[in-house]
């Protein structure tokens, strides 16, 4: 794992380690503490509540929904606050893409919803299937209007390693409004006018 | 579920959000599409395995711990449904022509084939 030598990290600003997140073993060790966190909540939840057979999973649905929102919230909030490296970065790994990564499931949510599909509950099955892709999203743009209440912006996106969080809220400039070259001056300018 | 289960399924749970990093790190660097594909590519993956693992839990084959470590710990873990969530807002909010389009298509393909997949792992297993 160490020293690769990834051409495609050469896009990264100068003062930024090169390597690629997920090739960096104490990054991947953040997200294995983190999902182990939300993988404990999510099975004493599973636990106690476990799907009935020819029911809906209340229980997953609800992991489902709530963790999308709180995901979007967490990470639209930090992309807001400013860019995407050091202790930021290392927040949104341990606590979104390992904490609530772990938290929420794509597997229990497809195996509960084959089995009302293929057994005998077509109705509650499809429903399942389409309300916890659609109020998941839902939730998650709630939770983008949330961040944007709550955190004002303290730097321009546009100029962020990771911009995924400028492209989630629609009100802040995206990648394309910026020059490539965050030296060019008529970029800083803009910058400047924005702040 | 005892202390000792729950200890092991939230390891197991922290190994699969570690695999679910690096190979969602691997896919998205080196597949380039107009849709992110990692999460696809974990999520549907996880999907089929766990429909695997159920039905040769069904078959006695796998006992229940086995599943509980597995299916909900490394599996559960692995797989995630905010992520998805997050990522069709992200593409239904960028600024080119057919977002909105991108969005529920990958929305709705990550949805069939991630219900195709567990379907054929209930149906092997």
């Amino acid at each position: 794992m160490s020293g690769s030598a990834d051409p495609q990290s050469s896009d990264a600003p100068s003062g930024v380690a090169s390597r690629a997140p997920h090739l960096s073993p104490a990054l991947v060790l953040l997200v294995a503490a983190g999902g182990a966190v939300g993988t404990a909540i999510r099975a004493v939840a599973e636990n106690a509540a476990p799907a009935q057979p020819g029911a809906w999973p209340w229980t997953t649905f609800l992991i489902n929904v709530t963790g999308s929102f709180v995901l979007a919230t967490l990470v639209a909030g930090l992309g807001r606050g400013g860019p995407d490296v050091g202790r930021r970065r290392a927040v949104r790994l341990a606590v979104g893409t390992g904490v609530l990564g772990g938290y929420t499931t794509y597997s229990s949510f497809a195996v509960e919803a084959d089995r009302l599909l293929s057994g005998g509950h077509p109705g509650t099955g499809l429903a399942y299937a389409l309300l916890s892709v659609a109020l998941g999203v839902g939730a998650a743009v709630l939770g983008v209007r949330t961040a944007r209440a709550l955190v004002p912006v303290r730097f321009d996106p546009a100029h962020a390693l990771d911009a995924l969080a400028a492209r989630v809220d629609p009100t802040l400039p995206r990648d394309s409004d910026a020059a490539d070259d965050p030296a060019d001056p008529a970029d800083a300018a803009d910058a400047g006018e924005r702040s | 579920m005892s202390p000792a289960t729950l200890l092991l399924v939230a390891l197991a749970g922290g190994a699969g959000a570690a695999s679910r990093f690096v190979l969602d790190g691997l896919v998205n660097r080196h597949v380039r599409a107009s849709v992110p594909l990692g999460t696809v590519v974990v999520n549907v993956l996880g999907s089929f395995l766990l429909g695997l693992l159920v039905g040769l839990s069904e078959d006695h084959v796998a006992s229940a711990e086995v599943l509980a470590v597995l299916g909900t710990g490394f599996l559960g873990g692995f797989t995630t449904f905010s992520t998805a969530s997050l990522e069709a807002v992200r593409l239904a909010a960028e600024e080119r022509e057919g977002a909105a389009v991108r969005a529920v298509v990958h929305a709705v393909g990550m949805l069939a084939l991630g219900l195709g997949a567990a379907a054929l792992g209930l149906w092997l297993g």
